[in-house]
């Protein structure tokens, strides 16, 4: 499976690359409005590397599920269908990859932003003000305590969402390749199917997160969106597979 | 017995691509597999390498089902080019390597000296005749159980072609046998023991190769003409 895995990095590393390249020029630019103490060129920084970081994040799931799509479509499909693994596998390596992916780029990310933070605080003690205010409004008005363990576990189940996402999609997929494969609108179909199973699944996560049997509070509901999102990739890979398993044709 | 099909079927949508298909391929034989495009050759060869699933009918390598196993010593070289654009030829060896065991970095590295390719090409920048060479070259390095090759000349200049022949052939041993589909029957007739030709997704015509001759009082090519003209 590290073999796959290897390929599967290989396959979307220039554009890991590029997104490499321009967080780095954001930052070189964030960094020289600090040190020339020019606020204008800071904020235009942070705000063009936060809208970059959501754009980025969308690409990495978007070009997952591109290249799942590409190696079930196009002839190239036989690199992978041709090796001796079975489907689980070649998933498998698809699905860690990916959440290594995810995973590598929002701690990079994180800890870019985390960065900045602490820079920008470092300078500019009255940001620890608004900080403490921002915080106390929370605490108050909304009963929401924002410490680090939250924050990151916020960020996790954010990102787990996302690897579902993709493994929704690659099911979506499969099944447009394989158990509707002769029939016509197939990839409408498998569009249709994949809304509605995002729109199911997030209304059994509204239902799971208010049952009265479930502690309330929000490192709780954020704990079972994670159980939720991992037990929904695990479902969505192994029917991935079991489809492949049982129909593919490449 | 290396393979054994019986009554394979494979559809799509209303067309059926291989229709109740049955053959045997024995050990340390070299096959034609013959017919015109759109008659299933090409369905019967990717069901046999475990790329397609076939809609009914049996099939199995070794007594065994198509799968991973037999993905270890079934090499398979389809028609059209498949690698990944980002690789160079040296990426492609070491890609075979690192996921079949039987691949020979020694033997690919001659395939592609007599194929004239370099090692530092990008697959992407080959012209057609020489990804077909490359193809190849991949294929024959694995010292497989099961050969198929699928139009093998394709793209290939009429002065290589002896030479591409000859690579095909000294791959060949006692143990292991060769499915060659193509269009070109003449280059296969000297070279062939057996002949299967495929007709609307099923076995037409199918024996070895003298037999056919000597039954029919005709070469290969003029049984192909006549079969499908």
């Amino acid at each position: 499976m590290l073999k796959l895995m290897k390929y599967e990095l290989r396959k979307q590393a220039f554009s890991k690359l590029i997104i490499i390249i321009i967080a780095a020029l954001g930052e070189a630019v964030f960094f020289s409005g600090l040190l020339l103490d020019k606020h204008d060129t800071m904020g235009l920084a942070i705000g063009l590397l936060t809208i970059f970081t959501m754009g980025a994040m969308f690409f990495i799931a978007f070009e997952s599920i591109i290249t799942y799509y590409n190696d079930l479509k196009q002839k190239q499909s036989y690199m992978l269908f041709l090796t001796p693994h079975t489907p689980y596998t070649i998933v498998g390596a698809k699905v860690l990859s990916s959440g290594i992916q995810i995973i590598l780029s929002g701690l990079v990310f994180g800890l870019i932003f985390a960065v900045d933070g602490a820079a920008l605080l470092a300078k500019y003690s009255s940001i620890n003000e608004i900080k403490d205010f921002l915080h106390e409004l929370l605490s108050v008005q909304f009963h929401i305590d924002v410490d680090g363990k939250l924050l990151v576990l916020a960020v996790l189940a954010l990102l787990i969402s996302w690897i579902s996402t993709i493994t929704l999609a690659y099911l979506s997929i499969t099944l447009s390749t394989t158990f509707l494969a002769n029939k016509r609108g197939k990839a409408l179909i498998s569009f249709i199917i994949f809304l509605i199973l995002e729109y199911i699944f997030s209304k059994i996560s509204d239902i799971v997160t208010s049952m009265p049997a479930i502690p309330q509070g929000p490192d709780f509901t954020i704990i079972i969106s994670i159980v939720l999102y991992t037990v929904l990739t695990a479902i969505t890979y192994l029917a991935t597979a079991w489809m492949l398993d049982k129909k593919v044709s490449v | 017995m290396l393979l054994e099909c019986n009554g394979l079927v494979k559809t799509y949508m209303s067309k059926r691509a291989v229709d109740n298909l049955s053959l045997n391929i024995e050990r340390g034989r070299i096959y034609a597999l013959l017919g015109p495009n759109g008659s299933g050759k090409t369905t019967f060869m990717k069901i046999a390498a475990g790329l397609v699933k076939p809609t009914s009918g049996s099939i199995a390598f070794c007594g065994n089902n198509i799968g991973v196993e037999s993905k270890k010593k079934v090499a398979y070289m389809s028609t059209e080019p498949f690698f990944y654009n980002y690789m160079t030829v040296e990426d492609v060896g070491k890609y075979y390597q690192d996921f079949f065991e039987d691949f020979d970095m020694k033997r690919y590295d001659d395939l592609l000296e007599k194929m004239e390719l370099s090692k530092k090409d990008h697959v992407k920048t080959l012209s057609s005749g020489l990804a077909a060479k490359l193809k190849l070259a991949a294929t024959l390095a694995r010292k497989s159980e099961l050969y198929m090759l699928d139009e093998p000349l394709n793209g290939i200049d009429i002065i290589a072609r002896d030479r591409v022949m000859t690579a095909i052939l000294e791959t060949i041993g006692n143990e292991n046998s060769i499915i060659i589909s193509s269009h070109l029957v003449d280059e296969l007739e000297k070279v062939v023991d057996n002949a299967i030709f495929i007709k609307n997704g099923g076995v037409y015509l199918a024996g070895g190769a003298e037999e056919l001759r000597a039954t029919h009082k005709k070469s290969l090519v003029e049984l192909y003409k006549e079969i499908y003209a």
